[in-house]
């Protein structure tokens, strides 16, 4: 390998891009308003909503009102601000500290790339669909599950950590579909092949993680994890907002205080310096 | 409209670029001290610290005294807010880097974050500037108390779970103990006696940093972030602790009877629209 020569194209790599952006998505161009090249003051300016120019930006397209209303619905779905929840608590906790309103709002969403209710519960859920199809093409689904249960293999987007039974985001959003007579795709097909069968082997039941990240892989969306993250920022924004706003309105009020006997300390024996060598 | 700069200008850190790569650093000087051939190897951390944010290198004593300051707060403990903010996403399962972040989101809070400190700060600093100009002998509680108070509480006092702050105590006496009690310190001390009598609240320990910090030349703003940088290692020790644990071996309050739902507070709120 030349290092030289290696050396030399990444120099020139850089000195390509002193001083210069590029980008596909617009911004201000020449006085105006640019958005996924739709033009954000005259075109999309009282006739579109924040999910539609989300899918602008998917699609590369504008969306179609079945479209924007399963997505819309996808994020309603998810409005419930209970505080207990972990990343929703990092921003209360933010809120009353008396943070600025933005910093509790940003630890909500930071607090969010986690792997129960979060980001991390979404993009689970991609890896192992992308995972199953790809296994499915060489065997049926049965003998898949089968492997997968004798490894006692973690079903992601099965099962809720803290309530039992069906999840009734998923039954509402599964029923909706059906009404409005929604083609699912090869990934959604695959989910509600695989539900029956891990509810007779594990008593697991889908999430809503499960369906929404199987709608949003499959067409016309095609969703990357990219993209899948930053839907699960708008689907985290509100409900995290909300609890902020409560506790920072009214934070003279404890929240959650904890005594002394509620730490369990499991470290090493008291000890003092002096005995310490 | 003004010129917008192309430039990045900076009075912390200067490099000089290689005659064949013009962005690779030949030499990284931090405040004019070639900081890899000389700062790195005979200087530690406190003294690195200091010199970035004053300009100089501390003395023996200011280095001390900026190693106490900083130790008496990098850890308060796993039932401060911040460090619970930390926790909280950690235990959700967010990366380390993650959790860190949203713990110092709320790190930055003025109740006994680092906007307290700053708040502490620059009352200190006014206080000191008034007595200086205008030859005030008398502190102006009551101009200060709705200046600077939160809650009915001026900043840097108060008391901590409705008793005097002992740590503030301990800190304040270590001050003393080595000599490093400063104007900025005895002014608050000094604030601390009114406050005492009139509110029945003491000196916090965030208070007694604060107040402390400006003593070695720190500003406002720079506190605010120290404050929050020396509170971020215990929060991240609190952080990494929690990926040996399993997510339920931390609080969810999920449990019968903790959650209370009060639909009547909107309907007040709809009632008065």
């Amino acid at each position: 390998m030349d290092v030289s020569a290696l050396q030399k194209n990444r120099l020139r790599h850089l000195e390509q891009q002193y001083n210069r952006i590029t980008t596909s998505l617009g911004g201000i161009v020449k006085n105006t308003f640019i958005y996924c090249g739709e033009d954000v003051t005259n075109t999309l300016g009282g006739t579109f909503s924040q999910t539609a120019a989300f899918l602008l930006w998917v699609l590369g397209r504008k969306p179609t009102e079945e479209e924007t209303r399963l997505v819309d619905t996808i994020i309603c779905l998810n409005i419930y601000p209970d505080p207990r929840i972990w990343s929703i608590r990092s921003g209360a906790y933010a809120a009353v500290q008396d943070a600025p309103l933005s910093a509790c709002i940003a630890a909500g969403h930071i607090a969010a790339n986690g792997k129960i209710f979060g980001i991390g519960a979404v993009l689970q859920c991609s890896s192992f669909f992308k995972d199953l199809l790809a296994r499915l093409k060489k065997n049926s689904m049965e003998t898949v599950v089968k492997a997968f249960l004798m490894q006692n293999k973690f079903f992601p987007g099965f099962g809720r950590p803290l309530i039992q039974g069906n999840d009734e985001r998923y039954i509402r959003l599964q029923a909706l579909l059906k009404e409005w007579n929604y083609r699912i795709g090869i990934h959604t097909k695959t989910l509600y092949k695989l539900a029956p069968i891990l509810e007779d082997a594990r008593g697991l039941y889908p999430n809503f993680a499960s369906l929404l990240t199987t709608l949003m892989l499959d067409d016309p969306f095609q969703c990357s994890d990219n993209q899948l993250t930053i839907l699960s920022h708008i689907m985290v924004n509100l409900p995290s907002a909300v609890v902020a706003v409560e506790r920072h309105d009214n934070k003279n009020i404890p929240f959650l205080p904890l005594k002394v006997i509620d730490i369990e300390y499991t470290g090493k024996p008291r000890r003092t310096l002096e005995n310490h060598s | 409209m003004k010129t917008l700069s192309q430039k990045i200008r900076t009075s912390i850190w200067q490099e000089t670029p290689n005659p064949d790569n013009s962005f690779y650093p030949e030499y990284s000087f931090c405040h004019g001290f070639d900081f890899y051939n000389e700062l790195l190897e005979s200087k530690n951390f406190i003294e690195l610290l200091f010199l970035t944010f004053t300009g100089d290198l501390p003395t023996k004593s200011q280095e001390l005294h900026l190693s106490l300051l900083l130790s008496s707060v990098m850890n308060s403990g796993p039932r401060d807010l911040a460090n619970r903010a930390a926790m909280s996403a950690a235990a959700g399962g967010a990366p380390a880097g993650s959790a860190l972040i949203a713990g110092l989101c709320a790190s930055t809070g003025k109740k006994e974050g680092g906007g307290a400190v700053q708040t502490v700060m620059e009352m200190i600093t006014e206080l000191r500037k008034k007595h200086r100009d205008k030859g005030i002998k008398q502190i102006p509680y009551s101009r200060i108390e709705k200046e600077y108070s939160r809650h009915g509480s001026i900043f840097g006092y108060g008391t901590l779970y409705g008793k005097k702050d002992s740590h503030a105590e301990k800190l304040t006496s270590l001050l003393y103990k080595n000599n490093f009690d400063g104007p900025g310190l005895r002014l608050f001390l000094k604030l601390g006696k009114s406050v005492e009598k009139r509110a029945g609240e003491w000196p916090r320990l965030y208070g007694v940093f604060a107040s402390s910090l400006l003593d070695l030349g720190f500003s406002p703003l720079q506190g605010h972030g120290v404050y929050m940088l020396a509170n971020g290692i215990g929060m991240l020790g609190f952080v990494c602790e929690r990926y040996e644990q399993h997510w339920t071996d931390f609080p969810t309050w999920f449990t019968h009877g903790t959650y209370e739902y009060h639909p009547d507070i909107l309907a007040l709120k709809k009632e008065r629209v």
